[in-house]
């Protein structure tokens, strides 16, 4: 039995003449990467035989392909992200091994200390945002934990980061509906790293109650806006088949740091 | 660490030089336009850490050809790995994630069921031999060995082969397609 199956793999193997190309040489030719005398040998092969000539098209075509279809300019900004996300976990590694035994016990009260003075704010890779609410009455007003917002407030945010980056902001509501709420524009918006970074814009919220989960997604990248709102909608469709409420997503699994905020949205007060 | 000295366009221009080729070869390991596509991420990323070995190199395709094998190799031990998790979860009374859609070739799923299986260098040798349909001498130029120790490799690769496939190993199932559909010639 495993010599049959072995013997069929050597049998699927393609039946070629000696000066016939593998890819790789066609590649080569493609690339410009062939010596003086390799080129004209192998054009002259490609004149007679039609196998080669046939596989040379079909990757000429696929070549073509990629060019006109592949949206390169997203794909080279995905590697940088994914390149220095790589970067930094080396530098993690090299942080455990060397440096972590002597600051755990530091970080973890710092961290404990941070965390416990934003309640309610859960981090995921190394940002927070601090929302604030600037009401229709006029005022401006830091949003503490469990305060209600009403439709018609504003909501502002502040951004908290040892990094730079591209932000992006979309909100999932009780009714899976997602909404973006910074920036404005198609592009997430650059953000400079540091402490209570003012973000430009101002979103005022629509007349829907209920919980809501405020996702805070920073990419080193200009990533399209419409790329997280997308990875948004999977990961609330995940949720959602898990039995889960659209607010309890999970992770949206892009390359990018994440932050949550729970917010709550009540009916206004009659005066 | 330093950081790579790269710009965007700098590597926009990998990407349309060289994408088509690295996609199109992990497609023909893997089997499948997405994990191709993912793995095409992974080797452009490996390019930007690895910047200035991939100027120096005289035949930027042939490293890229082989970045690009021993990246797949991972993923096909990976998915192994995955899929005996999977088995023990069965074996739990938990089900299974459902095998792979769609008709696999017997001879490409028993390839791929073994190169999991096997040393990094074998399946290496392997995938050159049997996917890329190239010959001895060939495969000895891409890797710089001798074509000799290419014959002991896949004289090797076959001995494992054959005791892999006589252990009964289910490789059929989730094993994937190690050449992509319509591309044989």
């Amino acid at each position: 039995m495993s010599n049959d199956r072995l013997n069929a793999l050597d049998a699927e193997r393609r039946r070629r003449g000696p000066e016939c190309a593998s890819d790789l040489v066609l590649d080569r030719l493609a690339l410009g990467e062939l010596t003086h005398e390799e080129r004209p040998a192998l054009e002259a092969h490609l004149a007679v035989c039609a196998d080669c000539a046939s596989a040379n098209a079909r990757l000429t075509a696929e070549r073509s392909s990629f060019a006109a279809e592949a949206p390169i300019a997203n794909l080279a900004a995905d590697a940088v992200v994914r390149s220095q996300k790589k970067e930094d976990a080396d530098w993690r590694i090299l942080w455990r091994r060397f440096f972590l035994p002597l600051g755990v016990v530091a970080g973890m009260a710092a961290i404990t200390l941070w965390q416990a003075s934003r309640p309610d704010s859960r981090t995921k890779g190394e940002f927070t945002l601090s929302p604030y609410v600037l009401h229709p009455e006029g005022g401006q007003a830091t949003l503490h934990t469990g305060e209600p917002l009403h439709p018609g407030d504003r909501l502002q945010f502040r951004y908290n980061g040892s990094r730079a980056g591209h932000l992006t902001i979309v909100a999932v509501d009780e009714d899976n509906k997602i909404s973006v709420y910074y920036p404005p524009g198609a592009i997430a918006a650059p953000v400079a790293a540091g402490k209570d970074v003012a973000l430009s814009s101002a979103v005022e919220l629509d007349g829907s109650l209920g919980r809501e989960v405020i996702v805070g997604v920073r990419c080193d990248g200009p990533l399209p806006v419409e790329l997280v709102v997308n990875a948004t909608r999977k990961a609330v469709a995940g949720a959602r088949q898990k039995g889960a409420a659209a607010t309890e997503l999970g992770a949206l699994g892009l390359p990018c740091a994440e932050t949550r905020y729970q917010i709550a949205k009540q009916a206004r007060p009659i005066p | 660490m330093p950081a790579p000295t790269i710009n965007r366009a700098e590597i926009e221009e990998l990407y349309r030089r060289y994408g088509a080729l690295v996609r199109r070869r992990a497609r023909s390991i893997l089997g499948d336009e997405h994990e191709a596509q993912d793995a095409m991420q992974e080797v452009f990323v490996r390019v930007i850490a690895a910047m200035s070995e991939f100027r120096g190199q005289s035949q930027p395709s042939t490293w890229l050809y082989r970045i690009t094998t021993n990246l797949c190799l991972n993923r096909i031990r990976d998915s192994r790995r995955r899929r005996e998790r999977l088995a023990e979860a069965a074996d739990d009374g938990r089900q299974p994630m459902a095998p792979h859609a769609g008709p696999t070739p017997e001879a490409r799923s028993t390839l791929r069921g073994v190169l999991a299986r096997v040393d990094d260098e074998l399946a290496q040798v392997a995938i050159f031999y049997y996917v890329d349909d190239m010959d001895q001498a060939e495969i000895a130029a891409v890797l710089g060995v001798s074509r000799r120790t290419i014959g002991y490799r896949l004289d090797r690769f076959r001995e494992e082969a054959q005791r892999v496939l006589g252990e009964g190993v289910a490789v059929s199932a989730a094993a994937g397609v190690p050449k992509a559909e319509g591309e044989s010639r």
